[in-house]
């Protein structure tokens, strides 16, 4: 799978389910939008750097996230209330490292604006300080803005990119700032762009600590002028940013993330909205997704892949096992890789019932997400069977006849089960599952271990003819015959 | 009818039948002074069965001819005789109607009474002899009591005179079992090896069998045990995976497969085994279907388990038995081959009805017990028997226990009176009921005794551990209210289709739609025409018990008349809606027994009559309210009901997706 597009969709595909009820309230909002004039249109311009990445792929993808983005940017503007005041001049004449495109942006353009869009990005990615208000953005915040880069890549340096390294950082910043908390803003947005890299921006306390360089009892408003103008306004904003990074990232704030906030800019405030809002739906959503994923994932690649077979495998009797390839080839030449198989009694009763002169196929690999993690699965599968679908499906217009009514068959009689068709889960329309696997290595010999391994305790395996219908890098299918030995033994 | 209160004036049916000028004592017209004079047993010597208005013509026809037969051949064949039942009963609960002649509640005549009172009574004062204590704690019946009870010929209740048995009626075999239950070991010893374990060879068996067979059975020299349940099959009878293949030359079945939770496993010498066998179909195609055999322990390969440690009746022996290879000779197949399925579901369903009477002679005898408890101990001052909340659990028992024994003689006497009816609901019906009823009140017996009754000086935990398995063995009461609902379900759906395929309809019968309307604004329902004028058949003084049988009957009617057309075949997978239909066709089946044995008690004024009426009294009005909290859910979602069946259906989802209870902790917290 082509890892650039998961860029922009990750947050798509990898559910976490808030997550998703969030964009598609956005979403619709956006296509409420569309309706209205363009010039009002023109306020949900895009940031280009996206936005071109986003036109350059596939049409459907680029139209996807051209309205999640808008979506984005919007929220960020309404949050904020600065959505007036920006027209197209202004973003492009802005000169302190900031910029917006409009969305509409024409596909050829002429190589000096191309020159200088180069020029733009570049800027942007040095930059962590956002675009809500360019003009706020002094040539002195930026000086401020590298100067806490500088210290936060020093300590990186020093004590290496961990949780108690970014801390150390935070701490150092405050103990340098003591009274005046200077360029407090600019120390935030930078923290909170490198939180990534010292893996900290899924961890509440980190942002409890970075909240904490803001000055305490200062900002609180003391009217409500006060707190309609947004007192503080860049504070609040970048408050309001954090906690947006926070729900980007699923983190959702506490109680005492709420008294620190309260200590910083009172009860009332923007910010402080937002907190509140936030943690009115958040908590909400938290457990919504009828299939869980913990907080913390797992890192051992194995746990991983047993996380996504059970979250896969509806039927709750299914038993997992864990192998080592090394364990059950002896072929040396085997590569070292683990197999994480799914198989239930229900898919091994179906499998000693099928016919042995139709092939079974091997298909894969498909993609599986948990959150950001992606793996690969494979599938053994059966063509479906028809005969008991329709069974099934005859039966139930049988029952609806007249002539039929009230001579239903039940438990009382002895041919229930042959007249009745039980369906399992695994038989589907379209195919009957007969078992899942994630490989280390998503190779084809792996999937032939695999195949092996499953042959000793579905012995009907060993006569069927097994067909693998593999998927390349570049998503063309490869099909390998079945070349094991007992083909040999026929022919 | 007579329509007149204060005549004389003989009702027309029984002017006929009787060609004199007495009365029937169920007929509320004759002053019931006059009734009195007239013993209830005369009256039913004069009426043999009952007293039918409508069948009285052909019943005397019937007898006629029986008669007729009699003097032709010479000897007198009591089964001919017999007439037969011409409507269900449960069944026909279904549709709301009910023969009024079944609230005659049916009795023995003096010989008949007499006859059984001389076999209990020496049985009752063995049985109060033995020491079901010493039976529970060693968890095995000593030699000696096994020997007296094969004395007694209590191994051969039910089989024939000709055989060795002492070939009781259904009514006496109930009246043995209230006594014989009061040891729980031997109760359950006892009903595996008659009840189901040689039932068979009398349902079925050929001559040369019974020959073979029922005369060591009967005496007590040979165990039965009925081999039926497996490991992967318990109430899914047709699932069973013992087989029996035909051997080459054609004399042999060879027997492979293992049996587990065997009653008198280890001890039994013959065995109804049912296992799976191929069979060609006219078509000329192989079947599997499942065959009876009768397989001797001398046949070989056959290998019991050790016995299981059971919770209650641990003086019963219950294992696994297992057959390896076991040849049986072709003439040991039970009935026909592929006939087994049935003749299983035949045996346990005509083995159910005594354990209604079973579990009331277990109560009575710890009611007492427990009664004089109530009256000698003191606390706060005054005998635990003044106290209104332990007063009311007494009653409770009491009506239970009268249910009961309404239900199961009732059937009994059916059972016996008509040439084989089909009594498999009204078999179930008491086995739920009696044996949750047992449970209830075993427990609130102990509840009485209080902290005595937790410990084992007393017999109430014995007692409560051995009730425990009434509700599993014999079909779990959960399949059996299916059947019971499902059963009765299909008999009104055949009986009258064509109107409920209009009812599924609407818009092509728009004027049905509007009857339907009209009629249940007038409280009535389609299927349930007219309301079963029910209190003409009983003493005015349960008039108003009768009255609310025959509306609970209408309210099924009408609950049917929804369930039916909107769920047609597929009401099979509404289990919920099954179990609420299931429970009020219990509760009116006792409201029936009940009514018809205090108006007869009353009648005929047997010792504590008016106690027997008020008993009814507080039956029926806690039926009543049951039967309507019952058809409050089950009608269909109206204006602002919640329908509960729904929402239990998803939080049980939830639980088994959740693999358990799903609910959070109440100390946990959100963040």
């Amino acid at each position: 799978m082509p890892q650039s597009n998961h860029d922009v969709l990750y947050f798509v595909v990898d559910i976490d389910y808030f997550y998703m009820f969030y964009y598609f309230s956005l979403f619709y909002y956006r296509l409420c939008v569309s309706s209205l004039p363009t010039s009002s249109k023109k306020m949900l311009s895009l940031p280009s750097k996206l936005m071109n990445h986003a036109i350059a792929k596939q049409p459907l993808k680029h139209m996807l996230s051209k309205h999640l983005l808008a979506a984005e940017v919007w929220h960020k503007r309404t949050l904020s209330s600065k959505s007036n005041g920006i027209t197209d001049t202004n973003l492009k004449n802005s000169v302190n490292g900031k910029k917006s495109v409009e969305m509409k942006q024409e596909p050829t353009l002429s190589s000096v604006d191309k020159a200088r869009q180069m020029n733009l990005k570049n800027q942007v990615i040095d930059s962590s300080l956002p675009n809500h208000d360019p003009q706020r953005i002094t040539s002195e915040s930026r000086k401020l803005e590298v100067k806490a880069k500088s210290l936060l890549k020093q300590i990186a340096n020093e004590k290496g990119t961990d949780k108690a390294a970014f801390l150390y950082a935070i701490n150092t910043y405050i103990s340098q700032e003591t009274l005046y908390r200077r360029g407090a803003v600019e120390f935030i947005y930078s923290a909170m762009h490198e939180m990534k890299t010292f893996g900290v921006n899924r961890d509440l306390t980190a942002y409890k600590a970075l909240l904490q360089v803001f000055p305490e009892g200062k900002m609180i408003p003391r009217n409500i002028w006060q707190v309609e103008f947004m007192h503080y306004p860049r504070q609040q904003q970048c408050g309001i940013d954090m906690l947006e990074q926070m729900e980007v990232n699923g983190v959702i704030p506490d109680d005492e993330f709420g008294v620190l906030l309260k200590n910083r800019f009172g009860s009332t405030a923007h910010v402080t909205r937002k907190y509140l809002r936030m943690m009115y739906w958040l908590p909400k959503f938290k457990n919504i997704n009828p299939y869980p994923i913990p907080y913390i994932l797992p890192t051992d690649p194995i746990q991983i892949a047993l996380f996504m077979l059970k979250r896969m495998c509806v039927d709750q009797e299914t038993k997992y096992s864990v192998l080592k390839t090394t364990e059950l080839e002896e072929n040396s030449t085997q590569e070292d890789t683990y197999i994480v198989s799914a198989q239930s009694p229900i898919q091994q009763e179906l499998l000693s019932k099928h016919n042995c002169n139709l092939p079974l196929f091997v298909e894969g690999p498909y993609p599986v997400y948990l959150r950001y993690l992606q793996k690969h699965y494979f599938l053994l599968r059966a063509e479906p069977n028809i005969k008991i679908l329709r069974q099934k499906k005859q039966q139930e217009i049988e029952e609806e006849k007249e002539k039929n009514m009230f001579e239903w068959i039940n438990f009382f009689d002895e041919d229930y089960k042959s007249i009745k068709p039980v369906v399992s889960v695994h038989e589907q329309e379209d195919s009957t599952i007969l078992a899942l696997c994630i490989t280390g290595t998503c190779s084809k010999s792996s999937v032939q271990t695999w195949i092996r391994w499953l042959e000793k305790s579905n012995p009907n395996l060993t006569t069927t003819p097994v067909l693998f219908k593999l998927l390349s890098e570049d998503h063309e299918m490869e099909v390998i015959g079945d070349n094991r030995a007992f083909q040999e033994q026929s022919t | 009818m007579c329509m007149s209160k204060n005549t004389l004036t003989m009702p027309l049916h029984n002017t006929q039948m009787l060609s004199g000028n007495i009365g029937c004592y169920i007929c509320k017209h004759l002053n019931y002074q006059s009734v009195a004079k007239l013993s209830y047993s005369r009256l039913r010597h004069l009426v043999p069965k009952r007293c039918m208005s409508s069948q009285a013509e052909d019943f005397s026809s019937e007898v006629e001819t029986s008669l007729q037969k009699a003097d032709t051949s010479g000897k007198y064949v009591a089964k001919k005789s017999l007439p037969k039942l011409k409507e269900p009963i449960v069944k026909n609960f279904f549709l709301g109607k009910l023969e009024r002649s079944m609230l005659v509640y049916p009795e023995l005549t003096k010989e008949e009474l007499d006859q059984v009172n001389s076999v209990v009574a020496p049985i009752e004062k063995m049985f109060s002899e033995i020491d079901s204590k010493s039976i529970d704690a060693n968890a095995k019946i000593p030699e000696d009591v096994l020997q007296q009870l094969k004395d007694f010929g209590l191994f051969g209740l039910q089989i024939p005179e000709q055989y060795g048995g002492l070939n009781l009626s259904s009514t006496a075999y109930a009246r043995v079992t209230e006594v014989t239950s009061t040891d729980g070991s031997i109760a359950v010893t006892l009903a595996a090896h008659q009840s189901i374990g040689l039932k068979g060879i009398l349902i079925a068996g050929t001559e040369i069998q019974k020959e073979k067979y029922l005369p060591k059975l009967a005496s007590g020299e040979n165990i039965a045990a009925f081999c039926l349940t497996e490991p992967s099959s318990g109430s899914d009878v047709a699932s069973i995976k013992t087989r029996a293949t035909l051997s080459e030359d054609g004399k042999y079945w060879i027997l492979n497969g293992s049996k587990i939770w065997i009653s008198n496993g280890s001890i039994a010498d013959v065995f109804t085994v049912f296992a799976k066998t191929e069979i060609k179909t006219s078509e000329g195609e192989t079947q599997e279907k499942i065959t009876a055999f009768i397989v001797e322990r001398a046949f070989g390969g056959i290998t019991s388990g050790k016995p299981e440690d059971k919770l209650g009746i641990r003086g019963s022996n219950t294992c696994e038995v297992h057959f390896d290879n076991t040849r049986v000779p072709t003439e040991n197949v039970l009935g026909e081959v592929g006939n087994g399925f049935k003749l299983a579901m035949h045996i346990l369903n005509s083995g159910r009805f005594s354990m209604g009477s079973g579990g009331a002679g277990v109560l009575k005898k710890l009611i007492n017990l427990t009664a004089q408890h109530a009256i000698t101990r003191s606390q706060f001052g005054e005998k635990l028997s003044s106290f209104g909340l332990i007063k009311e659990k007494f009653a409770k028992m009491a009506i239970s226990v009268y249910a009961m024994e309404s239900m199961s003689y009732l059937t009994a006497h059916i059972m016996d009176d008509y040439l084989d009816p089909d009594m498999s609901i009204e078999s179930a019906v008491i086995k739920i009921f009696s044996s949750e009823s047992c449970w209830n009140c075993v427990s609130e017996c102990l509840q009485i005794m209080g902290g005595s009754g937790y410990t084992k000086d007393l017999p109430h935990e014995r007692y409560l551990r051995d009730s425990r398995i009434m509700q599993i063995f014999e079909g779990t009461n959960e399949i059996l209210r299916l059947f019971v609902a499902l059963q009765g379900l299909q008999f009104a759906g055949r009986s009258m289709k064509d109107t409920f395929l209009k009812l599924r309809d609407p818009h092509q019968n728009p004027l049905l739609m509007f009857k339907k309307r009209f009629r249940r604004s007038m409280g009535k329902a389609i299927i349930a025409s007219t309301e079963p004028d029910l209190f003409e058949e009983v003493h005015l003084e349960l008039e108003k018990e009768a009255r609310i049988l025959s509306s609970c009957l209408v309210s099924l009617g009408m609950a049917v008349e929804d369930i039916l057309p909107l769920y047609g075949n597929k009401v099979v997978n509404e289990q919920m809606k099954l179990r609420r239909l299931a429970d009020i066709a219990i509760d009116l089946y006792a409201m029936l027994a009940c009514i018809g044995r205090a108006s007869r008690s009353y009648c005929i004024g047997l010792k504590n009559s008016d106690h027997e009426v008020l008993l009814t009294r507080s039956f029926c009005y806690e039926a009543d309210q049951r039967i309507k909290r019952n058809i409050y859910e089950l009608t269909l979602p109206g204006e602002s009901k919640i329908e509960i069946d729904d929402i239990n259906r998803l939080i049980a989802d939830i639980m088994f997706k959740s693999n358990g209870y799903a609910a959070e902790h109440p100390l946990a917290r959100n963040w």
